[in-house]
């Protein structure tokens, strides 16, 4: 666990990933050789809700857990990815990440993941049925709250006649991504930031 | 199933395929033993009432009766599977040759003649039959497997009917014989219905029309043309034979009981000859030749046949002709004259081997006829005579042949592109003439946004077009589309426009007014500092940018040292705005430039809206001087997409430095590797000079994209030549490295570990790429539409489409690269790849140690990397030397897993 991953480490375990199973090896090991090793001690927040945004965590080993609110959004075990889906290219973190185990993660620039989804389209794909198997088991589980809600004899948050879920306006375009930054220094600071941070 | 797997292992065939290959064998086997039998009775028969002069006119009339039935038969079975036309077909014919058998007693006179026509009838009908439902279950390669038994099995029948006829000829009555052929066809009959009740016999995989639209006319079809003619000459040719040998034969002996006895031996013989080359040549001929080559051995042997007998005409030159006309076309002939339907949509092929082998054979047989008749009453019948025509006709079909030989392989190609395979329906070209009239037509809309958005598109594609909508988006009800209006109005510089400019002046929109006077001072009305000046403090950015643009674009030469001290002042500010609005006016100005000197320091601007714009002008401006610097801009990611549109907009000016970085291995491969990317937008031999200057680089992802970047040209422009020797060089490396990638694997193919796993998947990809990049190579060589839809093709799920991408690849491959090249298709036999590795690269299997000593050997850094993690989990201690030599390699990758490997071996990781 103390060790530090190897190249082909990185690659051999990208390539578990569903989001990058697609995508060559050789391919695959250029994008870890920009994946940074983060880890974080049980208990250890990674970031916080509101902190700038440092694009893809892959657990490798270990436990995270996503909180808003107080409420966990989410459980992200071995092989699992947080931050594929985002609003915009320079957005906060959404959500508080914290360890609840001693925790191995890589960490792949939001960049690097762009020029991935752009130059193998079956990333895009697997990220799309994610998001879409996320979207099905977050409505399933919002139908069981309100029937519950219900059956307790509370007010539905979900007014007679209204969509579960509601009318969004359209996004503002993103830039395309020959405009995006390159960031690699300012994210290799940060994600140093992390890790020192990460280690205590 | 255990034998038929042995022997098809011997023979190199899927068991499922020997037993399909077998059961059609023997279907056939049926039909022609019947037939056969049968034929020799008639021939007999009618020999022994008519003489063999009458033959001409029995020919004629036989051909126009088999002419209407085939329509009849063809029209009543149109709705019927191909495999119930044919079991109907069989015991139709059984029960008609049986009502013969009875009705030889009647000793009626008519009965010789209705009893050859029948015989013709239905041998023909239900052979093409069992050949339409065969090609129907199969496709081109598997027909290579399977026909050579198939048509054994006819030619197997043809000998056992032809002995029984022999045989029996002398011992039992005519009737009998022909009692014989109608229960050979009854037990078959039986035997397949049962067979298809038990639901062991296979369907055709191909799908019906799926469409309401009326049938291509056969006629129609170029390539169906020139088949047909093919077939009409050989059957013309075949019937000129027939009579030549009959009519010398006839003159040694013309008792019944000796021809009975010549032509019983005669099928034997001839069937025994057919029977080995069938089984012994034709799967040889198709691999070596493929089929369309191997198709035209028949017309050469016989051109040179009917030669001999026109130089020495007599009986054994006859018989030899007529005898290699008969071996061959029921072997190597008719398998191949199979394949060459292939390529034909189901409904087109069944109709049209139904209309050529039931309808052109018979008016060959006809048209055979007329020429003896002709040649009889002209100039009188000889051997030598008949030689001469027959060479005649033979000469036609060569032609013919020949045809149809490029037909196929056309006709392939465009079967691959219509199964749908490379229709992209996203793909849409905005150069066809309608589509363009319907983006204009949008020029018409009051909304705004799709009026920009169809002047975008215009402009790039169709600027012409928007000339005469001008006009009326002077007047457009948004401030936008007229202030784009007169921008592009005023681009135009002609005085006519003058009075449509004029009252924009005055416009309620500042960025209409600002275009407009930009517009007036560009023809001439006015000086541009003094009109444009007042907007150059305007709040709004976008005034002042355009101000600005026009005053550089339309100064005289008396005001450039004040334009230039404009363009100064607003480059020296710290607002990064005003640096943009004058980087981008200093591209306002057509070629040469004054003020271009002033870009190259903002190329280096740390803003990256700076750096864009002044990239943007450069495009515009052309100077050779800043080509370094947009090469070198390529790699910002910030301003990467402008530099590539700025070089392209310089054309082939940029080409030649383009090629020159390219190949510089000093130059940065970030950089070098998005050159490819620049040359393939610019179509032109220069760009395919330039994508080939770098031999084979050390870099997998730069080479790759120039290969994409050739394909790339080669599609925009296919008059584009690329140098042939240099692309089958490089399939020669790819052939090798794929070879030599499955070698490794099958060392590898029972991995337990994940490490060696992931080897595996390495040497899966490597073999999977340099597969891509022959495909890729050959588009460069081949019409790259169908050499795409190949591609796509060999990995279908429909075999039959799998089968015709391989027998396209085949058939465009010259004799020289087919060996190297056709052994790597995704059906070839392993076997067939092993022995192309050692026997061309000097490639062995080797055992899972000597597999990973071999790749710490190699170039393939990747693959070194992926087997010293394998040894390293593993623990593979005989090979530490090895690894040990890893540990100073160039490739960081490679020597990290060393130096990890290493410790592993050593005991001292424990992950």
């Amino acid at each position: 666990m103390n060790a530090t991953m190897t190249l082909i480490e990185k690659t051999v375990f990208l390539k578990s990933v569903d989001v990058f199973a697609e995508v060559p090896s050789e391919a695959l090991a250029r994008l870890a050789s920009r994946a940074a090793e983060v880890r974080c001690d049980r208990g250890e927040i990674l970031f916080r809700d509101g902190d700038e945004d440092r694009g893809l965590y892959m657990v490798v080993e270990g436990h995270i857990e996503l909180r808003k609110a107080g409420l966990v959004v989410r459980r992200l075990r071995d092989g699992m990815t947080h931050g594929e889906l985002f609003f915009d290219e320079e957005g906060p973190h959404r959500t508080t990440a914290i360890a609840r185990e001693d925790t191995l993660l890589l960490n792949l620039p939001r960049t690097e993941l762009v020029d991935a989804l752009l130059e193998y389209p079956e990333v895009g794909l697997a990220m799309v049925k994610d998001l879409a198997r996320r979207l099905h088991t977050v409505t399933q589980r919002l139908i069981e709250v309100e029937a519950e809600l219900l059956r307790r004899g509370s007010a539905s948050p979900v007014r007679p006649g209204e969509a579960i879920e509601p009318a969004v306006t359209a996004p503002q375009p993103t830039p395309a991504a020959s405009e995006v930054p390159k960031q690699r220094g300012w994210w290799r600071r940060r994600s140093s930031r992390a890790a020192r941070r990460a280690v205590g | 199933m255990g034998v038929i797997t042995a022997i098809g292992r011997r023979i190199r065939m899927e068991p499922r395929e020997l037993a399909d290959a077998l059961g059609l064998g023997a279907i056939l086997m049926a039909i022609t033993c019947s037939y056969t039998l049968v034929k020799v009775s008639r021939d007999a028969l009618f020999l022994s009432v008519l003489p063999a002069r009458a033959l001409p006119v029995v020919y004629l009339i036989v051909g126009v009766i088999t002419l209407a039935l085939a329509w009849a038969f063809g029209r009543l079975t149109r709705r019927w599977s191909p495999l119930r036309t044919l079991i109907g077909g069989a015991a139709i014919a059984a029960a008609v040759l049986a009502a013969f058998a009875f009705g030889f007693r009647s000793r009626q006179p008519w009965m010789p003649m209705a009893f050859y026509t029948w015989v013709n009838v239905y041998g023909l009908l239900l052979t093409s039959q069992f050949w339409i439902w065969t090609n129907s279950v199969s496709d081109p390669r598997e027909a290579r497997n399977i026909f050579g038994i198939v048509g054994g099995g006819g030619i197997l029948g043809g000998l056992i009917g032809g002995i029984a006829a022999a045989t029996l000829a002398s011992r039992v009555s005519l009737a009998s014989l022909a009692l014989a052929g109608a229960a050979v066809l009854g037990v078959m009959v039986m035997v397949v219905a049962l067979a298809v009740h038990r639901g062991q016999v296979r369907r055709p995989e191909e799908p019906p029309p799926v469409d309401d639209r009326p049938p291509v006319p056969l006629a129609r079809v170029p390539y169906l043309r020139w088949l047909a003619l093919v077939t009409l000459c050989s059957v013309v040719v075949s019937g000129l034979l027939d009579f030549q040998l009959r009519t010398v034969v006839q003159r040694l002996d013309p008792s019944v009981a000796g021809l009975t006895s010549f032509f019983g031996r005669y099928f034997v013989v001839m069937n025994v000859c057919a029977l080995g080359l069938q089984l012994l040549g034709t799967r040889w001929f198709l691999e070596r030749f493929g089929a369309p080559i191997t198709a035209g051995f028949l017309p050469a042997g016989l051109a040179i046949g009917a030669g001999a007998t026109l130089v020495a005409p007599g009986f054994w030159p006859v018989l030899v002709t007529r005898m290699w006309d008969q071996v061959a076309r029921f072997s190597i002939h008719r398998t191949t004259t199979e394949v060459f339907y292939f390529p034909l949509h189901a409904d087109l092929r069944r109709r049209a081997k139904s209309v050529i082998e039931a309808g052109i054979e018979r008016v060959g047989d006809a048209l055979a006829g007329l020429l003896i008749l002709g040649l009889g009453a002209l100039v009188g019948i000889g051997p030598h005579r008949l030689a001469g025509v027959i060479v005649a006709v033979v000469a036609v079909w060569l032609f013919a042949w020949w045809r149809v030989r490029r037909g196929y392989v056309r006709e392939l190609a465009r079967h691959l592109r219509q199964v749908g395979l490379t229709r992209d329906p996203g793909r849409f070209s905005l150069h066809d003439r309608g589509a363009l009239q319907q983006l204009v037509r949008t020029l018409e809309s009051p909304y705004e946004r799709v009026v920009l958005q169809a002047l975008d598109m215009l402009e790039e594609h169709a600027p012409a077009l928007i000339a005469r909508r001008l006009p009326a988006l002077l007047e457009h009800p948004s401030p936008s589309v007229r202030a784009r209006a007169v921008a592009m109005t005023g681009a135009r510089a002609d005085a006519a426009d003058r009075e449509r400019i004029e009252p924009l002046l005055r416009d309620r929109d500042a960025r209409v007014r600002v275009q407009a006077l930009r517009a007036w001072v560009g023809l001439g009305e006015g000086r541009p500092v003094e009109t444009l000046r007042p907007f150059l403090d305007a709040d709004d950015p976008g005034l002042r940018a355009a101000a600005l643009a026009g005053i550089v674009e339309h100064a005289g030469d008396e005001d450039l040292p004040r334009v230039r001290a404009l363009l100064e002042e607003r480059l020296a500010s710290g607002e990064a705005e005003e640096r943009v609005i004058a980087a981008e006016a200093i591209g306002a100005r057509p070629a040469p430039s004054p003020f271009e000197d002033l870009l190259p320091p903002l190329f280096e601007d740390p803003d990256p809206a700076v750096r864009r714009a002044a990239i943007v002008s450069a495009g515009r401006v052309q100077s050779r001087e800043h080509v370094p610097a947009l090469i070198g801009a390529l790699a910002d990611r910030s301003v990467g997409h402008a530099a590539r549109d700025a070089l392209v907009a310089y054309g082939d000016k940029a080409v030649g430095t383009l090629g020159d970085w390219l190949v510089d291995p000093s130059v940065a491969i970030e950089v070098r590797r998005l050159i490819p990317r620049v040359l393939q937008e610019l179509p032109s031999p220069e760009s395919v000079a330039a994508l080939f200057r770098p031999r084979e680089t050390s870099d997998v992802v730069l080479d790759y994209r120039v290969l994409k970047a050739a394909n790339h040209l080669r599609n925009a422009d296919g008059a584009l030549a690329f140098p042939a020797d240099r692309v089958y060089e490089a399939i020669e490396r790819d052939v090798r490295e794929l070879l030599g990638a499955e070698i490794h694997a099958r060392s590898h193919a029972d991995a337990d570990e994940p490490a060696e796993r992931f080897l595996l998947l390495v040497l899966r990809e490597r073999r999977a790429h340099a597969l891509d990049r022959v495909f890729r190579r050959l588009a460069l060589i081949h019409p790259p539409a169908s050499i795409f839809a190949a591609w796509r093709g060999l990995t279908a799920a429909d075999g039959r489409v799998r089968g015709n991408a391989v027998e396209f690849v085949e058939n465009v491959l010259d004799a020289e690269r087919r060996p190297l090249i056709m052994p790597l298709m995704p059906d070839a036999d392993e076997e067939a790849r092993l022995e192309l590795a050692r026997t061309r690269f000097d490639l062995a299997p080797l055992d899972r140690h000597a597999s990973l000593a071999r790749l710490l050997e190699g170039d393939d850094a990747w693959l070194r990397a992926a087997a010293l993690y394998v040894i390293g989990r593993r623990r593979e201690r005989a090979l530490i030397a090895r690894v040990e030599s890893n540990l100073e390699s160039t490739d960081p990758c490679v020597r990290e897993t060393a130096g990890w490997a290493r410790t592993m071996l050593a005991g001292g990781a424990t992950r």
